[in-house]
């Protein structure tokens, strides 16, 4: 009934897209909660809707790191009405875990800490070194939520969306934000409304213990799992000194054990208050309606108390050159970070115009060190522009026997040339030139253009997808080489080194294929190489040469090998960068048995016998088709959703998102060989 | 303000429950491919669809053909060539300048090998459409395969292959297809030798015999005039020689052992994949085996093998199963987690039961209702946008497939039963024919979690088989190392 009024007195707002730019209509609740909303014909029958918390791990602090993250598996949990056949019975329940997990952290941060720290126990957490109360309460808590599952309904919350057809449900957190996103038939848009103003009312936090457990898998699995992801982790904290970018957004694996209800709630409270969030809808709806609907469901939340503190901490000038050198069961390569500028930041739009001519086939690191030199096998410049401040990275992956410092050396040549050559106008013609035809690309997906008008607002304002392009249209060659001089220099820069470890399994893929006699003759002759001065080098590979000859045929392969491990020892001393100015700080990191992970890179090269259809190709491409405009947190921060996606898509829709992820994953192995959370 | 105001006085309030939500009436009719396929050139298939929103246009050629046509010798032939179509320049112009070309156009174009089709996209701004799609053509038609390049593929391809082991997922998917799909193109994968052993004449033998007319399917939308666009088509692809047409992908038919076979790897982790074959395309189980994987491990959160491994036991951060059938072979089910060491023969086990329920109770009303409403309600994203849509016509296409079988889609599903699903889960998952693949640390796994609640010999005794140690195979030639 309530349909038919609204449509008696719909009235056509024009909001369509003209000229590459968006004007979604921007709608205040009382409570201050904001919306975008954006109807478009472009893409039938669907809606693309999300909303934004302006929080991510940027607000937490020391011993609560992660729980902006770990809110987000919370916040899918339910509801009074939705995941629960008795709410009252429901919270009893909570409540009486809560009291149980209480006692247990204050037998843990007492006792258990104390045994820690005097070095009795090497895990406070663990339950092997539970004392017998402890185990006791373990043991209560585990029955009263074996109990308590009696009056859970599973996962209804995604129920009610997928009986629906919703087809994109599903949440991601940054350093920034946290993102609730999802896409709808088109007529679904009132269950939206119901669902997000309901969880956003009425949440409950349940099963937290159980999805603490989840959370812990994940970090295993993005983090602990992947061959370079704990040095990241430690990469990222030593080069933000001050600032809380410097903790990882899955958090501390002793700050995931601390959480507590009481600190969730606050949490809560402060910063999902209407006022710090935005909704966004864009697609085929019609504007008065969900305005209507919005006003209905979203505009009953009670306005928060106090606003948001403020991050007021300014990272502060680095004033040295910082080094890590890590050993990794991963292909060799390089990172040099600087401390670059916030979303908006006058100097971005330079610096985004200067990573484009870096970046790309045509881009000069793979002229120089991909086809030129032949020394890397990818090689990237990424800017991040975060809400407080940002940082610019070189990224490179060895090729063959080069080493990570003969990369590190290719990319001062290239810092050097930046900064004292101009830019040439052709190579600004053709940035440009893409710059005018990916505005045009980032609005070809209603699901993409939802995430980056929330985004943008969230962190800055959403304005900037409609500016940026005379921004950047504007950079001139002279601008480049300033923000050159300004930002790349020695002492803003911090330098990972990842060496692959030498008893990892493919030490060389070329010594793999020989035998493992010659295998044993090659490993031998390498470590009296080793021995060799470097200045008795030239000397020895002279020697060598001159005696090629005599080499027996069948050893010819190994004696080859040798000799070009010899030159690639030679080349490796000629381009050692040149030692870092005043007192770097040097962090050396043995590799533990850090093991492997569930990386997408690897779908590069794997074989999928789920064979996408041209169907889906045409999906994945339609998808991807913004993919080359995306800068690197960006592209992470959708691979993260997608990988979210990954445990909830169909079954014949698992080769897409795979292919999609595959290629995400070749891009951001482009832009940065990292994977943060 | 006053407006909506008003609304709110005239109007109800907010119902209690989503399920009381009355939604506006949506009907939706799937498009029928008649009414975008057209015809150039008296053969080539041409699916287009104006779309003049944004001054872009897509345009995508497949062709019939890929990896089942390679030899063995020389696996990774004609994704190779694909490849190296967009990165090897033209006769007429170095890789250079195509690439630099491209660029400075602003125009994204790759070409892409499959299994079993070669694709091909452009995506340009429409003012230069023309000059781009030119460059596009030239390199289809006239590859230059530029020696220098080819080394630099070929030693991209061999710089990736060093990663082959460094992350447990591929070992685990390499491992899995090569029992399931044996060496045919589905289950082998290109080895160092192979690609050294590929001459620029074979690149081009390669071309010759898939990237002709004859195997070429087009899809184009965007910005321009429908009748404008055939004709351009028309002028630029004519003269372009008709080639060998491309046999249809062969039938695999897979013979393998099935049982537990682990490859021991000291991670923290480990990953494991429970598989079987399924059936073809048009099996009239299909729709069945589609609404029995959602209701057991495909349907996300709302699924039993996620509820129980992920949501209960938090066991796993994913978990979940797939099933799909083949468009020319059987296709695959497919069960997969990962868990830390201890928990994972716990979490297999939760598997192998909720295998079992499945098979032995029958679904409920509601499970049931709520796997066919996604199905169903979801069945419009798949013409969500004029390329999507494009790209459904072209699959159907490639397969021949019926034109009402959209038309009768979510009918089909509709009709599906309780004993359905139940007779087709005891048809497909049959735990001794399949093979549960485990990479991890062996040793851990097998004697199961501190609570003893399972073992790897607990999800033998439910598996029947036995267990084999997959020694890790050398990245490059993907051989057994002899240690």
């Amino acid at each position: 009934m309530r349909k038919m009024c609204i449509a008696l007195a719909v009235l056509m707002v024009g909001s369509v897209p003209v000229h590459g730019e968006v004007e979604p209509d921007v709608f205040t609740l009382d409570n201050g909660m904001k919306f975008l909303l954006l109807p478009r014909a472009e893409e039938p029958n669907n809606v693309a809707v999300g909303w934004v918390a302006k929080v991510g791990s940027v607000n937490e602090r020391p011993g609560i790191t992660g729980i902006s993250h770990f809110f987000e598996h919370l916040m899918f949990k339910g509801t009074d009405t939705i995941g629960t056949s008795n709410p009252a019975e429901d919270a009893v329940f909570t409540d009486n875990e809560r009291i149980i997990r209480n006692q247990m952290l204050d037998i843990i941060w007492g006792d258990q800490y104390t045994r820690f720290k005097l070095g009795e126990i090497d895990d406070p957490w663990d339950a092997k070194y539970d004392t017998p109360q402890l185990a006791a309460l373990r043991k209560e808590l585990k029955s009263t939520m074996d109990a308590h599952r009696e009056v859970i309904v599973k996962d209804e919350f995604s129920s009610v969306y997928q009986g629906a057809g919703a087809t994109g449900m599903n949440a991601f957190t940054s350093e920034d934000v946290t993102f609730y996103i999802n896409q709808l038939p088109a007529n679904k848009l009132e269950l939206w409304c119901w669902m997000e103003s309901d969880r956003l009312k009425n949440s409950v936090f349940r099963e937290f213990f159980s999805e603490r457990d989840v959370v812990h898998e994940e970090r295993r699995m993005r983090t602990d799992s992947s061959p370079t992801g704990v040095f990241q982790e430690q990469f990222n904290s030593m080069f933000w000194q001050a600032s809380p970018y410097s903790w990882p957004v899955i958090g501390w694996p002793s700050d995931l054990n601390s959480y507590t209800l009481e600190e969730a709630q606050r949490y809560f409270d402060v910063y999902y208050q209407p006022s710090n969030l935005v909704g966004v809808v864009v697609g085929d709806f019609d504007l008065q309606t969900a305005k209507y609907l919005i006003l209905e469901y979203f505009g009953s939340i009670e306005q928060g108390t106090t606003p948001p503190p403020p991050v007021p901490t300014i990272e502060p000038l680095q004033r040295a050159s910082q080094r890590m050198v890590a050993e990794v069961d991963a292909q060799s390569q390089v990172e040099v970070r600087y401390h670059g500028v916030p979303f908006q930041h006058k100097d971005s739009y330079a610096l985004e115009i200067m990573a484009s001519v870096l970046n790309g086939k045509t881009g000069r690191l793979y002229k120089a060190m991909v086809e030129g030199d032949e020394i890397a096998s990818g090689a990237s410049f990424s800017v991040d522009t975060r809400k407080y401040s940002g940082a610019l990275s070189f990224d490179a992956t060895v090729k063959g026997g080069a080493t990570p410092e003969q990369l590190e050396g290719a990319w001062y040549e290239q810092v050097d040339l930046l900064q004292n050559e101009p830019v040439s106008s052709y190579e600004l013609e053709k940035v440009k030139n893409n710059v005018v035809a990916d505005q045009f690309r980032q609005l070809q997906s209603n699901f993409y253009l939802m995430i980056q008008l929330g985004y943008a607002e969230a962190i800055g304002g959403w304005e900037v997808i409609n500016t940026s392009k005379d921004l950047l249209l504007a950079v001139s060659a002279d601008d480049v080489m300033e923000v050159a001089h300004k930002y790349l220099t020695t002492n803003n820069s911090s330098v990972a080194l990842y060496h692959r470890s030498e008893d990892a399994e493919p030490v060389d893929g070329e010594l793999s294929m020989f035998g493992p006699q010659e295998q044993m003759m090659i490993k031998q002759a390498l470590v009296e190489l080793d021995s060799i001065p470097e200045s008795e080098l030239l000397n020895a590979a002279a020697t060598m040469k001159s005696q090629a000859q005599q080499v027996p045929d069948e050893y010819k392969p190994v004696f080859d090998y040798l000799l070009k491990k010899l030159q690639e020892k030679i080349d490796g001393i000629t381009s050692i960068p040149e030692p870092v100015e005043g007192g770097g700080i040097s962090t050396n990191k043995e590799a533990g048995d850090e093991g492997e992970t569930e990386e997408v890179v690897n779908f590069v090269e794997s074989k999928e016998p789920l064979e996408l259809t041209p169907q889906q190709l045409a999906q994945a491409t339609e998808f991807l088709a913004n993919l080359s405009t995306l800068s690197l947190e960006e592209a992470k921060q959708v691979q993260t959703a997608l990988q979210l996606a990954a445990t909830r898509v169909l079954g014949d829709e698992v080769p897409l998102l795979e292919y999609i992820l595959a290629k995400y994953a070749v891009r951001i192995a482009e832009l940065n060989n990292q994977t943060n959370p | 303000m006053f407006f909506t105001t008003l609304l709110l006085t005239i109007c109800a309030a907010a119902p209690n429950s989503p399920k009381d939500i009355v939604f506006p009436e949506y009907v939706f009719t799937p498009p029928s491919s008649s009414d975008y396929k057209e015809q150039i050139l008296e053969s080539i298939p041409v699916f287009i669809a104006e779309d003049k929103e944004l001054p872009l246009i897509n345009i995508v050629a497949t062709f019939r053909g890929g990896e089942y046509i390679d030899d063995v010798a020389k696996t990774g032939l004609s994704g190779m060539m694909a490849s190296l179509i967009r990165d090897g320049g033209t006769e007429s112009m170095t890789a250079e300048e195509v690439d630099e070309r491209f660029a400075f156009l602003a125009a994204s174009a790759s070409v892409r090998g499959g299994g079993t089709t070669i694709t091909a996209s452009l995506n340009s701004l429409s003012s230069n459409f023309e000059e781009s799609f030119d460059l596009f053509l030239d390199m289809l038609q006239h590859p230059g395969f530029q020696e220098s390049r080819i080394e630099l593929k070929k030693d991209a391809i061999v710089e990736g292959m060093k990663q082959r082991n460094d992350f447990p997922s591929t070992i685990l998917k390499r491992e899995n297809n090569s029992i399931l799909f044996g060496d045919s193109y589905l289950g082998r994968n290109a080895t160092k030798e192979t690609i050294d052993s590929i001459t620029p004449n074979d690149l081009r033998a390669s071309h010759e015999n898939i990237v002709n007319p004859s195997n070429l399917i087009l899809s184009v939308s965007g910005d321009f005039d429908k009748n404008e666009m055939l004709l351009l088509l028309s002028e630029k692809l004519r003269g372009w020689k008709d080639g060998a047409v491309s046999a249809n992908p062969p039938d695999v038919v897979s013979d393998y052992t099935p049982g537990i076979y682990y490859v021991n790897k000291d991670v923290p982790q480990g990953g494991v994949r429970i598989s079987i074959r399924s059936f073809k395309q048009g099996d009239p189980d299909e729709k069945a085996a589609t609404l029995m994987n959602y209701i057991l491990g495909g349907g996300g959160f709302s699924s039993r093998i996620t509820q129980k491994v992920r949501s209960d036991e938090g066991l796993a951060y994913s978990a979940g199963s797939q099933f799909y059938a083949g468009a020319w072979s059987n296709g695959r089910w497919a069960a997969g987690f990962e868990s830390k060491n201890p928990t994972v023969a716990l979490a297999a086990s939760l598997i192998f039961d909720e295998i079992n329920r499945i098979k032995t109770e029958l679904v409920s009303e509601d499970d049931l209702v709520l796997s066919k409403n996604a199905l169903i309600e979801q069945f419009p994203s798949a013409f969500q946008s004029k390329t999507r849509t494009l790209g459904v016509f072209v699959s159907d296409e490639l397969i021949d497939r019926s034109p009402d079988y959209w038309e009768t889609y979510r009918d089909d599903i509709k009709s599906v039963t309780a004993e359905d699903v139940m007779r087709v889960a005891n048809r497909l998952l049959v735990p001794n024919k399949m093979a549960v693949v485990i990479v991890g640390n062996w040793d851990v796994i097998k004697n199961g979690d501190a609570g003893g609640r399972a073992t790897m010999e607990k999800v033998q005794q439910a598996v029947g088989g036995d267990i084999t140690e997959l020694p890790l195979r050398n990245p490059l030639t993907l051989e057994v190392s002899e240690e």
